[in-house]
């Protein structure tokens, strides 16, 4: 099978081409440097079918970061067919020099100037014919956003595959220069306006700051004030499901298979389904976020601060993708070159509160407190998330040192396109079925096994192997205020934090507003809170593990990014428990 | 004096632009401000500057980028309006 590789610099739209091309469903935003996998897809190009491999955005092709290593070995050891060149059509000046590295690989090229919209609204003027000519390659002028020029790509690749093989003429970067310059005529006073405009505003020295917190906060409070119905209204089809449907369809079924499909496995996976709608836009929003490009700003905003911290600006808009899922935030770091400032940004990224935990956070915030203390109560645990990333920051900035020299790309703002928003929302359903299907039905299994044997036991009971478990745990987790139900919940909840309600489901045999209830005659509120305050600390995830451990290739920094949030947990919550019973009493 | 203390990049105020004559970093930065457009003969704007200390915020032709006041400092200036005759009363 033939290869494409698209390839160009950061930001320049290769995966927003790739997803138009191929259909696929790559992350795309207003960042540099946002793929850091290596994708790929098929893509029928006339009569037969072709991967494309969407690469890493890189500055130059003899660089030695990260993601250009990635690139250069893959070049050299699996040289594709085709390498379709994307570039920034306005940006040209400074992108053109990467193309003249590349042409001189000698692989067939072609040349996509993308950002044709872009161009045309600076006045930029390009002679496609000419610059053809002159750089003896296909060129083609797009705009991947909107689709505009895209049906002409396929056929041209057809044509290449049909021609001779034919190899970039060697141009020197002068002759490349030479001939970009001869074609392409920019304004003398090229720049974006509306981005001028919204910088000024957005940038501006006093009100910049409290501004970014307050669209942070807007969109949190946008994702409760819609999320919130939409999750209550799923809870109740959900439960209409069971009774209606699924309980007379295994009415004639053993009981203890009964127990294990309707108070196991489905009781687990419905309760972590309600929140999928709340998910979904959580994640719609800080999509939009980040397709705007305003989290290039939030770099340029907190770098002064974070420097205090031996982080940067990238480092923060790292932890704020963290808020959405850890394990991206953490493949993200590759931008940073600096190897100390890379290992302290991972260490802090798992205290990012993560949409999973928001999930429990959320589920038991709403089952104790009162609807006015609740978004208080949420507001806390995020504090408390960036609180131990900068106290973690603090003591490890001497052993992890930022060596990096500090400069990004401010791109334009671009606003997302409705294709664009579906895409986000659609990723985030098949990533929730993904995880369901893996970890969440696994987890849920076992815990309702653990609770329900040895036969005959009430389950969740002290006699069952649960809580033989739980109680063995007790030395450690009483003095927290953890049960020892919740400390099962707890240990599952290692695998993915999803599990944690769950299995609280399962462990307690309920769902909807049946479990709610049960909790709240369980446990008190400052033994929920010291729950979530260990949900919130302790290591996030496998997947979490995982991630750092294939980015550090270091089983001793995979060890620390477990251990230490473990210890911070443990003694943050012993803390906060003795002393919230102490004035409680 | 003027010839001893180059301008330099984050001495440039706000909204003034000159051009770059001299880039003192090692060349694997280099190739990074290369590929972000900053080089030698290019015009440099400052656009603004962050609060505290922040990084500058910069145009180069159509492209803008963040840079700390640490590696601006390392970007030398061409000064077309420093004095530097050597009648000039400062010298």
């Amino acid at each position: 099978m033939k290869r494409v590789a698209l390839l160009g610099m950061p930001n320049t739209g290769k995966s927003t081409l790739f997803n138009r091309l191929t259909g696929a469903h790559a992350k795309v935003g207003n960042w540099p440097g946002l793929t850091v996998e290596l994708l790929n897809a098929r893509l029928i190009v006339g009569d037969q079918v072709v991967r494309m491999v969407d690469l890493p955005g890189i500055y130059d092709l003899n660089g030695y970061s990260d993601d250009e290593r990635v690139v250069t070995t893959f070049l050299n050891t699996q040289a594709p067919d085709l390498i379709v060149f994307v570039l920034n059509t306005s940006q040209y000046e400074r992108q053109m020099h990467l193309l003249s590295q590349v042409m001189a690989k000698g692989i067939p090229m072609m040349l996509v100037l993308n950002m044709v919209d872009e161009a045309s609204a600076m006045g930029i003027d390009v002679d496609v014919q000419a610059l053809s000519q002159q750089l003896k390659l296909p060129v083609h002028f797009v705009s991947a956003k909107y689709g505009q020029g895209i049906e002409r790509l396929q056929p041209a690749m057809r044509e290449v595959f049909h021609g001779p093989v034919a190899c970039p003429a060697s141009l020197s970067p002068s002759e490349v220069e030479a001939a970009f310059h001869a074609a392409i005529n920019v304004p003398a006073q090229a720049s974006h306006a509306l981005t001028e405009r919204l910088d000024q505003v957005l940038l501006h020295p006093v009100f910049g700051l409290p501004i970014f917190f307050g669209v942070m906060l807007l969109l949190f409070q946008g994702v409760f004030a819609i999320g919130k119905p939409l999750q209550d209204a799923a809870t109740w089809v959900l439960a209409a499901f069971r009774t209606e449907a699924l309980e007379p369809l295994l009415a004639h079924t053993p009981l203890l298979l009964q127990g294990l499909l309707l108070d196991g496995v489905y009781n687990g996976l419905s309760t972590v389904a309600s929140f999928v709608p709340l998910i979904v836009l959580f994640f719609l929003f800080m999509g939009i976020v980040e397709d705007t490009g305003y989290l290039s700003r939030a770099a340029f905003l907190m770098d002064a601060l974070m420097a205090k911290f031996g982080l940067d600006g990238r480092s923060f808009v790292m932890l704020l993708m963290g808020f959405g899922c850890n394990v991206p935030a953490l493949m993200g770091t590759r931008v940073i070159r600096s190897k100390g400032l890379r290992y302290l940004t991972m260490l802090i990224i798992p205290f990012s509160l993560c949409s999973a935990r928001m999930q429990v956070f959320v589920f038991l915030i709403a089952a104790l407190f009162t609807p006015e203390e609740a978004p208080w109560v949420l507001f806390s645990l995020y504090v408390m998330s960036i609180a131990m990333s900068i106290v973690t920051s603090l003591i490890f900035k001497r052993q992890y040192v930022n060596q990096d020299a500090f400069v990004l790309e401010m791109p334009p703002y671009r606003f997302p396109t409705v294709r664009q928003m579906v895409l986000t929302g659609w990723q985030e359903i098949r990533h929730f079925l993904n995880r369901a299907t893996r970890f969440i039905v696994l987890g849920v299994v076992a815990i309702w096994v653990l609770t329900n044997l040895p036969l005959g036991v009430q389950p969740g009971s002290a006699a069952s192997w649960a809580g033989h478990l739980g109680d063995w745990l007790q030395p450690v987790f009483a003095p927290l205020g953890i049960n020892p139900e919740l400390t099962i919940a707890l240990l599952f909840g290692f695998i993915a934090k999803e599990i944690v309600i769950g299995s609280l489901a399962v462990i307690y045999g309920q769902e909807g507003a049946a479990l709610v209830h049960t909790i709240t005659q369980h446990i008190t509120w400052v033994q929920a809170y010291s729950f979530m305050l260990f949900v919130l600390i302790y290591t996030p995830c496998v997947s979490t593990i995982a991630t750092i451990r294939k980015e550090t290739k270091s089983l001793a920094f995979t060890a620390l990014s477990v251990v230490w949030p473990l210890g911070v947990a443990w003694v943050v919550t012993w803390v906060f428990y003795q002393v919230a019973t102490w004035a409680v009493a | 004096m003027a010839i001893d203390h180059p301008l330099t990049l984050e001495k440039l105020p706000p909204g003034e632009s000159a051009s770059i004559m001299a880039i003192n970093v090692d060349s694997e930065l280099k190739k990074r401000f290369f590929a972000l457009g900053l080089k030698e003969g290019v015009h440099v704007r400052v656009l603004r500057r962050g609060q505290f200390g922040g990084p500058l915020h910069l145009r180069v032709g159509t492209s803008e980028l963040i840079l700390r006041v640490q590696e601006a400092s390392c970007i030398c200036l061409a000064t077309p309006f420093v004095a530097t005759h050597p009648t000039s009363p400062s010298l």
